[in-house]
């Protein structure tokens, strides 16, 4: 009897402590400027990191405004409380400046449904990690945390317990593996897979080891797919419990389920939903198909991301926010901030910039130029918006053909000192000031753009300097004599020598290439430029037909650490600038065609190889890496000039707005700098 | 009476072959322009952050069919539009042609015809005018302000006009709605809100027409002018208005009849720069996107076939009216001796 | 009324060509057309000799970017001078300019303009052609000068202001008047033969031919020139100049306008031929040929004429408009087209407006042609009162 009253008497003391404790304070709402910026990783908490680092219990509020923006997402029926719609382990992210407000419409423009859209689309985006602000760090978004094993072959993400879709049913780690296996991995959605999930060219396998455990299996080494999982576009996940039903290989009854919502089959309706693209900007059945709309349940399939698209026509789209969201902000408050986002297309770009300079758009960086930036800064005050004027990851750069089909032009092309001569020959200077305003940095291209600090500033001045002097005397060497007095110089064997430069504006300015030429006739090299469209350029540069190769290139360490396409041959992309077209063929047909490659190219490739299997930032990456970037640099196979700075627009009534470290899309924009606690302030 | 069906036949005829020929020479040439609509696709996605191999291209012109050849995909288009009247999917877009340019070809016809009509509203009296007037100063001044729509090109007007707009009234004016009424039912409402942004476009094309049209009233009327006939009916004592009505006007019709529809051809033609210009969402538009940007055969090939259709059947509707209206015509064409 | 027997003499005796002469001679706005053409055409024959500059990126003015027109003046707070002069300007930009040039002029330090000035080298006469094949290449070195009417001491002069590299608007707008001149005349010229030859058979014989040929010329005709134009630009290979590849573009802007004219021959034709003065043609034994050439189309010389001049403009503004999309010509080629390209934009049109000068130029040529034009079909009407 004693034992029983004194139990009871514990207990209750025990609760009444407990019930006093969780009295504590309500979390008020940290900010950058604070002392809580960030636990593990920067900017962002779990929940119980958060509460215990400052001391205090969230509650959770919502949008005032969510039971009718809910109301205009087709499909989704009455909604739970904040709390229950919030994962239990919601991600804690610190505003840069204030606690935001809610409400509001967010407008933007993009060139057309799927032209220029990035920008936008990124300010929705999620992943299951993203790349921090300051460009280095991975941080987890979606997932709650990741870890690699050992050897780098086995990624295992941590998902949230609790998370929801954006209709109210749970995400869990199967949602990873339907995206990968069933979506990304079969031929009839695509029919080569993205050559940026695979591993070597073999594919990954995901497992499911519970519902808030998904790993990937790597087939060798690379610690570069967390990087493209921070920096890709494409979300991976799918929401199998709603796809599945339209699945042919899952379903049994797919086909039959698709043909009785109007579709031809499992395959299209799951084309109609999913665009079988990794871009989330492809049309939605709303567009697609919209006289099937109405009988369908959802208008959009369900998506994790901060906004949902409510309407879909060829002017425009309309997004509202998500109400099943998984970020709060350090007050409670679930985010995003703003109710709507609208988005209407215009594919002139004068029009546009009048759009912007009118103060009638938001946010605006992707097709932005530099030369539009004093018109821009004109109207600042009047429009009530700001100019950031940051560096970006491309730069123009020139090459010469080294696998030039007139062998002659080949070996001078390929002679080193020649090479060398033309890179002394530009006065990059003068570029800078004519073309960009002086806003630009002479910077000699060196692989990975912006240059990480394991290259050296020698590296990064690698035969800018402007001298004729010297390169005249290099050309003399190579054996360009002006045999016949008029000026310019000829081939050793007397034939005229005369460069042509084809460029389209789309890659590199028309003012640059014109002083470009300019410089080489100066020491007398006679080069001739012409603008062509970027399919001729395209067409002509992966034929083997040009003499010079202008076009932009750049890319930062996050893609060169998951991509080596830039340090083999042909050095880039079908749609980049690319060099070396038949020492491509030659290392891909085992020696069948093509030109065999000087040792320098074999020993970069392997190289890359080498950096791409130790993690970024521990001392054997960076010893890789300055060797390959060394190499690349040395042989003065690609010429850069100077490095143009882009320009971000904002209005200032768009708050939250951070200093952008670049304005360029490899960090996929804004994604970084987390826009979902953004909020307008009129 | 039996010839006259069997010219008519005859005309049919040619206009439905004329309009196969037109639409083999757009689509065939738009084959052999570098870069297929996949590739274009896919090269603005490289510039937003994929990284794409040429499979990747590959792939992409096998999803929208481009990789079968030519003549396959030519006649299944054809035979598309004549069996099911279905235009086929626009590849840069990925929706129904159909659905995307039922309302805006309309549009694109009004805003043309009315330019049309304003032009032919202006040209004929101040031609007549021009034509017949002793004041040389007037002629000239009448003649110098439609001149000068040839001469100022129409897109730099728009822009101009534009601008002039958003510095003063604070307002871009792109666009035929305004966003409310875009997609709303027409009503009178819809119908002014759509008049208040159209009149730039009419004006800017009308005027670019008026020049063409003003040249061949006022020349025709002074050839016609000087005819036996008009000056036997000025010695009878007509004079004033009945002299030029009932005499070189009407003969200086014909003419003017037969080149309607190359005039709006000429305006079709002018439409697009200004519909680009003016972000109107109509066909003009989406034809410069679909040529020369995206090289988008399907939705290029099915605007040009509405387009053709258009002035084909109004070339083949003012040959049988100058058929009925001239005799001399008439007995040319079907005499042949 | 009296009238000198001699001047009525001198009239009933004239040939046609000097009827036509004079009467053209008699209209005064067509004189005053026909003079400002003449005298736009002299100038840009004699344009390298009349820019101070050389008009491509080697004439650039590295001091004077996006600056506005300059004109010299006899006269200024310091005095009286019979030579013009111009003042030194100094540049400056920064971010408080919003990173535009904004120039400060020095009163004090004066420039002056002197005339047959020694300047940048030029040729003429000179032609260079390369076919495929060492053996074809065909080369005139031609004369080479370097006198210029004018130019100023320690500085630019810049009649028409400079553009964003620096280059003299003034010498560059000489230079595109004389491409955009000498590259219409080749379209004209072929559209014209092809109308003229199209037009009369199908005209003249009437019946099947017509048929046949006029479902030709419709079709043709209605083909948008838009896509027209930009698959056969495709065509044009790639080792071309950028001059030469739109000389081939203008030569198909010729082939595809000439169906217009087509059309209004053959109407005529077919109402023309059944008259009286053809009937008795063909009755005295005149074969097809000389009744088309000698009496058919000497009766619309005037809609020929009208459309022959009204159609070179046209060229001129196809190929803006071609340019305006990005079909036609573009940089760094100079031509009228190239240059109002530059000039469509809104910031220019708010801040920079001198580079619509070039834009008034196109008008005015415009212009003139077609009331040159109206002039020469006035003078060439045979049926109109004196």
């Amino acid at each position: 009897m004693v034992k029983k009253i004194l139990l009871t008497l514990v207990f209750s003391l025990a609760s009444v402590v407990w019930s006093t404790s969780s009295i504590a304070a309500a979390c008020s709402g940290s900010t950058m400027s604070d002392s809580h910026t960030g636990g593990k990783y920067p900017q962002q908490y779990e929940l119980s990191e958060y509460e215990s680092a400052a001391g205090c219990t969230m509650s959770f509020s919502e949008n005032p405004n969510i039971t009718s923006i809910n109301a205009t997402i087709q499909g989704n029926e009455g909604l739970a409380s904040v709390a229950n719609r919030l994962p239990s382990e919601p991600l804690v992210v610190v505003p840069y400046d204030s606690v935001g407000k809610y409400g509001g419409t967010i407008r933007f423009l993009s060139n057309a449904t799927e032209a220029g859209t990035s920008d936008m689309l990124s300010t929705r985006h999620v992943n299951l990690v993203r790349f921090a602000d300051d460009l280095a760090t991975i941080v987890p978004n979606v997932a709650k945390s990741y870890e690699w094993n050992d050897d780098f072959t086995a990624l295992t993400f941590t998902l949230r317990k609790g998370h929801k879709w954006s209709n109210g049913e749970p995400f869990t780690a199967r949602d990873i593996e339907f995206w990968y296996e069933d979506l990304m991995m079969n031929t009839n959605i695509r029919e080569k897979p993205y050559g940026y999930l695979l591993v070597g060219g073999e594919p990954m396998t995901v497992d499911v080891l519970d519902d808030v455990t998904a790993r990937f299996n790597l087939p060798s080494p690379m610690p570069g797919v967390l990087a493209t999982l921070a920096t890709s576009y494409n979300q991976a996940f799918m929401p199998a419990h709603f796809l599945e039903q339209f699945h042919p290989e899952i379903d049994s009854n797919a086909d039959a389920n698709a043909q009785a919502l109007g579709f031809e089959n499992g395959w299209d309706a799951l084309a109609a939903y999913y665009g079988n693209s990794g871009w989330t900007d492809t049309p939605t059945p709303m567009l697609r198909n919209p006289d099937l709309v109405a009988g369908l349940k959802y208008a959009a399939y369900p998506s994790l991301e901060a906004y949902m698209t409510i309407e879909d026509t060829t002017e425009g789209r309309v997004y509202a926010a998500n109400p099943y969201f998984f970020q709060v902000d350090t007050a409670g408050n679930q985010l995003p901030y703003i109710d709507y986002q609208n988005e209407r297309y215009i594919n002139e770009n004068e029009i546009r910039l009048l759009k912007l300079v009118n103060g009638e758009v938001d946010y605006k960086s992707q097709s932005v130029q530099l030369e539009s930036a004093p018109q821009l800064l004109d109207g600042a005050e009047k429009g009530g918006y700001s100019l950031q004027i940051n560096p970006g990851c491309g730069a123009a750069l020139f090459s010469f053909n080294v696998n030039h089909p007139d062998m002659e032009k080949r070996s001078v092309f390929g002679d080193i000192r020649f090479r060398q001569a033309m890179s002394m020959a530009m006065n990059r200077a003068e570029i800078n000031d004519v073309a960009y305003y002086g806003l630009g940095v002479v910077e000699q291209y060196t692989g990975i753009s912006p240059a990480p600090d394991f290259i050296s500033d020698e590296m990064k001045n690698y035969m800018t300097q402007y001298d004729p002097a010297a390169a005249n005397a290099l050309l003399d060497e190579v054996g360009l004599a002006d045999t016949d007095g008029d000026g310019f110089r000829e081939l050793p064997s007397g034939a005229p020598l005369v460069l042509s430069i084809d460029y389209a504006t789309q890659g590199i300015g028309g003012v640059e290439v014109e002083l470009v030429a300019r410089h080489w006739n100066e020491v007398g090299i006679k080069t001739n430029f012409k603008e062509v469209t970027p399919d001729e350029f395209r067409g002509s540069q992966s034929s083997n037909a040009l003499d010079v190769h202008a076009w932009d290139k750049g890319h930062p360490l996050a893609i060169v650490a998951g991509n080596p396409e830039n340090f083999k041959p042909p050095f880039g992309n079908y749609f980049a600038h690319t060099q070396g077209m038949l020492w491509a063929a030659y290392i891909d047909s085992d020696g069948a065609e093509g030109v065999k490659p000087p040792q320098w190219v074999y020993d970069l490739s392997d190289a890359i190889d080498a950096f791409q299997s130790y993690a970024l930032g521990t001392p054997e990456s960076n010893e890789w890496g300055t060797k390959m970037t060394t190499m690349i640099t040395e042989q003065s196979l690609l010429l850069g000039t100077v490095k143009a700075p882009f320009p971000t627009y904002h209005r200032n009534a768009l708050k939250n707005f951070a200093q952008f470290k670049t304005t360029s899309y490899e960090y996929y924009r804004t994604y970084p700098y987390l826009p979902t606690q953004w909020y307008l302030d009129e | 009476m039996i010839n006259f069906i069997q010219f008519t036949l005859t005309r049919a005829v040619l206009s439905i072959v004329t309009l196969l020929i037109v639409c083999f020479i757009v689509f065939s040439l738009m084959e052999l322009v570098p870069g297929t609509c996949a590739e274009r696709y896919l090269a603005f996605k490289n510039t937003q952050g994929s990284q794409i191999t040429y499979e990747d291209v590959v792939a992409e012109e096998k999803r929208l069919g481009l990789d079968k050849p030519f003549l396959y995909r030519y006649t299944k288009w054809v035979s598309d539009i004549v069996v099911k009247q279905d235009f086929g999917d626009s590849c840069i877009l990925r929706i129904s042609i159909n659905e995307l340019l039922s309302g805006r070809f309309v549009l694109s016809l009004i805003i043309a015809i009315t330019a049309l009509l304003f032009s032919y509203a202006i040209a004929i009296p101040v031609g007549i005018i021009s034509a017949t007037t002793k004041y040389a100063t007037l002629d000239n001044t009448l003649k110098f302000i439609s001149y000068l729509g040839i001469a100022l090109p129409n897109f730099l007007v728009a822009l101009c006009i534009m601008l002039f707009m958003t510095v003063y009234y604070g307002d871009t004016m792109t666009g035929l709605f305004s966003q409310e009424y875009e997609n709303a039912p027409w009503s009178a409402a819809k119908i002014a809100d759509f008049l208040s942004r159209a009149w730039l476009p009419i004006f800017v094309l009308g005027w670019n027409a008026t020049a063409f049209a003003l040249q061949t009233v006022r020349a025709l009327m002074l050839d016609e002018s000087d005819k036996l006939y008009v000056m036997a009916a000025r010695a009878r004592g007509v004079s004033g208005m009945s002299l030029l009505w009932r005499y070189p006007a009407k003969h200086s019709l014909g003419p003017v009849i037969n080149s309607i529809g190359f005039d709006l051809n000429r305006i079709f033609s002018a439409l697009p720069v200004v519909a680009l210009i003016l972000v109107l969402t109509e066909a003009g538009a989406l034809l410069i996107e679909a040529l020369a940007r995206s090289n988008d055969q399907q939705l290029a090939g099915a605007i040009i076939f509405l387009l053709t259709a258009t002035i084909v059947f109004v070339n083949f509707v003012t040959d049988i009216i100058l058929a009925i209206m001239d005799p001399r015509i008439r007995k040319g064409v079907m005499g042949g001796s | 009324m009296e009238v000198n027997s001699k001047t009525k003499e001198a009239y009933f005796t004239a040939t046609q060509m000097q009827l036509v002469r004079t009467r053209f001679f008699g209209n005064r706005t067509a004189m005053i057309a026909g003079s400002i053409l003449l005298f736009m055409v002299v100038c840009s024959l004699l344009s390298d000799f009349l820019s101070p500059y050389d008009p491509t990126i080697a004439g650039r003015d590295k001091e004077y970017e996006n600056g506005a027109p300059q004109m010299p003046m006899f006269w200024d707070k310091n005095g009286f001078s019979p030579r013009p002069f111009l003042h030194t300007m100094s540049k400056y930009r920064g971010a408080d300019t919003n990173f535009r040039w904004v120039y400060k002029k020095d009163e004090d330090k004066r420039r002056y303009v002197y005339f047959f000035v020694k300047g940048w080298e030029y040729k003429s006469f000179d032609f260079k052609i390369n076919l495929p094949g060492k053996n074809l290449d065909f080369k005139i070195p031609g004369f080479s000068f370097d006198r210029h009417l004018f130019g100023a001491d320690k500085g630019g002069i810049h009649l028409f202001g400079t553009d964003k590299a620096g280059k003299d608007l003034f010498s560059r707008t000489l230079s595109a008047i004389y491409i955009s001149l000498a590259v219409g005349t080749m379209g004209v010229f072929i559209s014209f033969v092809l109308s003229l030859i199209i037009g009369g058979i199908s005209g003249y014989y009437g019946g099947w031919i017509d048929s046949l040929l006029q479902m030709f010329t419709d079709a043709i005709r209605t083909v948008p020139p838009i896509p027209l134009f930009m698959c056969l630009a495709a065509f044009a290979p790639q080792e071309w100049s950028s001059e030469l590849r739109f000389f081939f573009i203008s030569c198909l802007l010729g082939l595809i306008s000439w169906p217009t004219l087509a059309r209004r021959v053959r109407t005529h034709l077919l109402s023309e031929r059944s008259q009286e003065y053809i009937l008795a043609a063909q009755m005295s034994g005149a074969s097809s040929t000389h009744i088309i050439a000698r009496h058919l189309l000497p009766s619309f010389t005037s809609y020929i004429i009208v459309d022959l001049v009204i159609s070179f403009p046209y060229m001129l503004l196809s190929e803006t408009a071609l340019s305006f999309i990005g079909l036609g010509l573009r940089e760094p080629v100079n031509s009228l087209g190239v240059l109002l390209q530059n000039a469509t934009k809104a910031d220019v049109l708010l801040n920079y407006q001198w580079y619509f000068i070039p834009v008034f130029f196109l008008v005015v040529l415009i212009l003139s042609f077609v009331f040159v034009g109206d002039g020469l079909r006035d003078a060439a009407d045979p049926h109109k009162n004196k």
